[in-house]
Formats: C-alpha cells, structure tokens, sequence
C-alpha cells in the first residue's frame, strides 16, 4: 500500500527496460485466452466420470490413506475407510475438491502460459502441484482434526481461512516462480 | 523469498484478514450475493410453457437462495442456504489494496478487468448452482431432464465452483497483469 508518483515513475521505467517478456496487448490476451482454456478444461476433466472411477477415487483414496497414516502417529483412534478419514466418533469424506488438484489445475497453468522457456514452464508446473498437495496436505489434517472437535471452528476454517491461506500460498508461489524465470527468447 | 514479494504477500494476508473480519462482522457476504441473484435472474430462459424464477432472502449473516421452476402445471421450489461465492470478491479487493500504487491510469485498467472477470466468476459459480437446482427440481416432478435454466451452456463452470480454486483466477490476472514483477534474470 505504498503509494507515491515517484514509485509509479520508477516502475514504469522498470516496465520500459522489460518489454520483451511483457509481450503486447495481444500477446497478453492469447495468453489470458489459453489460461482460460486450460483451468476450464482440466478443472472440468475432474468431473468425468470414467476419470473419476479410474484416476480420481484412488488419488482421494490416496490422500485419505495418507491423512490417517500421519494422524494415527498421534491418536490411536484414527483409521481410513475407502475416501473417509474416520478420527475418534466423526470422519471427514475426501471429495475431489478436497485433493487439491484443482487448485494445483489453476497454479499450474498460469505457469504454463507465462513467456518463459519450456524447461522452466515444466518445473513450475511440478513446483505448482507439490506446493499445493502439500499445503492442501496439511488442510486436510487440521480439519479432520477440527471436526472432531469442534464443528462451528471447522465451518469457519474450512470456509474461511483456509482458501485464503492457498490463495496466499499460489501468489507467493507465482511471484516468487516469475522472478526465477528468464525471460522465454526463444 | 525475495523481500518485495514478501512484503507483498503479507500485506495481502493483514488486508484481507482485516476484509474478512469485517465480512464476519457485517452481512458482506449476503450484500455481494443480492446483485449476483439479480443478474442471474435476469438471465434466465423462460418458454411459453417453463417459467423460472430466483431470488434471494438474506437472513442473519447469511441468507436463503429460492429457486422456483414451473413447467406447465407443475411447480417446485428449491431453497438453499447461500454460498459464500464473494469471497472471490475479498479476496481481489485484498490484493488490490496491497498493491503499491499502479498509477492512475494502469490501475483502472487493470482494475477494471479484474473486477469484471470477479464479477463474472461470481456469476458463473452462483448459475451453476442454478443449473444444478434446476435438475433436482425437474427430478423431483419426474421431468426428463432436457431443458437448461440458462440459453448458454454453463457446465463449463461447474470445474471451476471448487473450493478456493475460482478464487485463484482474479490473483493470477493480477499478478500476470497489474502487479509486473522485477525482470527476469537475465
């Protein structure tokens, strides 16, 4: 929330000396266009069903494998059942959007339009869907943990903080992504 | 993580708590939804023989969605509580203000077009719901289930109604739009 001409000046002076992987107005816009087309497509993949009976089930099956495994290092009344996280008298059902694939579908493709070489737009896209599985890792634990004990702080953390904390994790991560890329001369 | 991007990844963090701190103290939440019903009201295909209707009654901190669908002499409700799709909304508005200063003419651009493609997420997500109302209420009189509440095909949306994931889509157009990171390394 820095404001100031002299900011804007220096900034748009950057800008000036950075053309090349700024690309122009409609550079930028096939690239929107291509971003659009990539989340829309890969995020709607999650809802077919043949992908969902073969691939999908055992990744969420996966997961809550996993989420029981290291809860039960804590708590010996943790078990999972197919896609259920059973903790105590409650258990927490791994949907898809629990997975964190499809927030991994958005983080990725933003790499994997953004003008920088190939090699580089790969390993972002590896870096997008380890970060993300992993922090979603960790959504997963604390809210299997909060619906046993308490309902009314599992609603505001499931809701609530934890798609701002991704959110806030994907923008650290793009940034920081961005400034590590050289510009894409091929 | 270089300090710029960290400055502005916690400057994202306190505005947007302090955002959805006031969206717990005041209905936000319900007063972003009114508009979204009324345009998606507005939207919706009617026939000589099918009417459709939607509207949304707030109550407390959140409030009901009424969804009304009438083919010929037969009629069903469907009521749901709200869906909270303006946090997408919070979570632009948040990155804007932690933003340092565009300078006037590259922040109403850039702000324009976020806003817009917010709105449009919001309205997408909430016709979705629509569009998922409309078969449960068709299935309930036993109606094939043909018809679309919409003339446009939206299932494309439903991908995207994922938790956090829309969210991800105005702070990527900022990002790759507004923010310009430093240029790459050479």
């Amino acid at each position: 929330m820095r404001g100031g001409r002299a900011l804007a000046a220096a900034d748009d002076a950057r800008v000036a000396r950075e053309p090349a992987w700024r690309g122009s107005g409609s550079a930028l816009a096939l690239r929107a266009l291509l971003y659009l087309a990539f989340v829309v497509g890969l995020s709607n993949l999650l809802l077919v069903d043949a992908l969902d009976r073969t691939v999908l089930v055992h990744v969420r099956e996966g997961v809550a494998y996993l989420a029981a495994a290291v809860l039960s290092l804590f708590r010996a009344d943790v078990h999972a059942v197919g896609a259920r996280v059973v903790v105590g008298g409650s258990a927490v059902e791994i949907v898809n959007g629990c997975t964190g694939l499809d927030v991994g579908i958005f983080l990725a493709s933003a790499m994997l339009v953004f003008p920088a070489p190939w090699r580089a737009r790969l390993r972002g896209a590896a870096l997008a869907f380890a970060v993300v599985f992993f922090v979603n890792f960790l959504r997963v634990l604390t809210l299997c943990l909060l619906n046993e004990s308490s309902q009314p702080a599992f609603a505001l953390v499931h809701v609530y903080v934890w798609p701002a904390f991704i959110s806030l994790v994907c923008l650290a991560t793009l940034l920081v992504w961005i400034r590590g890329t050289r510009p894409d001369d091929a | 993580m270089p300090r710029r991007t960290l400055l502005l990844v916690v400057r994202f963090a306190v505005v947007y708590g302090l955002l959805a701190w006031l969206a717990a103290v005041w209905p936000v939440y319900a007063q972003l939804e009114r508009p979204l019903v009324a345009i998606a009201s507005a939207l919706l295909h009617e026939t000589a023989t099918e009417t459709r209707s939607l509207s949304f009654e707030p109550r407390g901190e959140g409030g009901t969605y009424s969804y009304e669908l009438h083919v010929g002499k037969l009629g069903r409700r469907v009521g749901r509580d709200m869906h909270a799709h303006g946090f997408v909304a919070l979570l632009f508005v948040a990155l804007v203000l932690a933003t340092p200063w565009l300078g006037a003419r590259r922040f109403i651009l850039a702000f324009s077009g976020g806003a817009a493609l917010t709105l449009v997420i919001c309205l997408l997500m909430l016709m979705s719901d629509v569009a998922t109302w409309e078969q449960e209420a068709r299935a309930a009189m036993s109606l094939p289930s043909g018809s679309r509440p919409y003339g446009l095909p939206i299932g494309f949306a439903a991908g995207l109604h994922q938790t956090a994931a829309a969210g991800l889509l105005p702070i990527v157009y900022w990002v790759l739009v507004a923010i310009r990171p430093r240029a790459p390394r050479a």
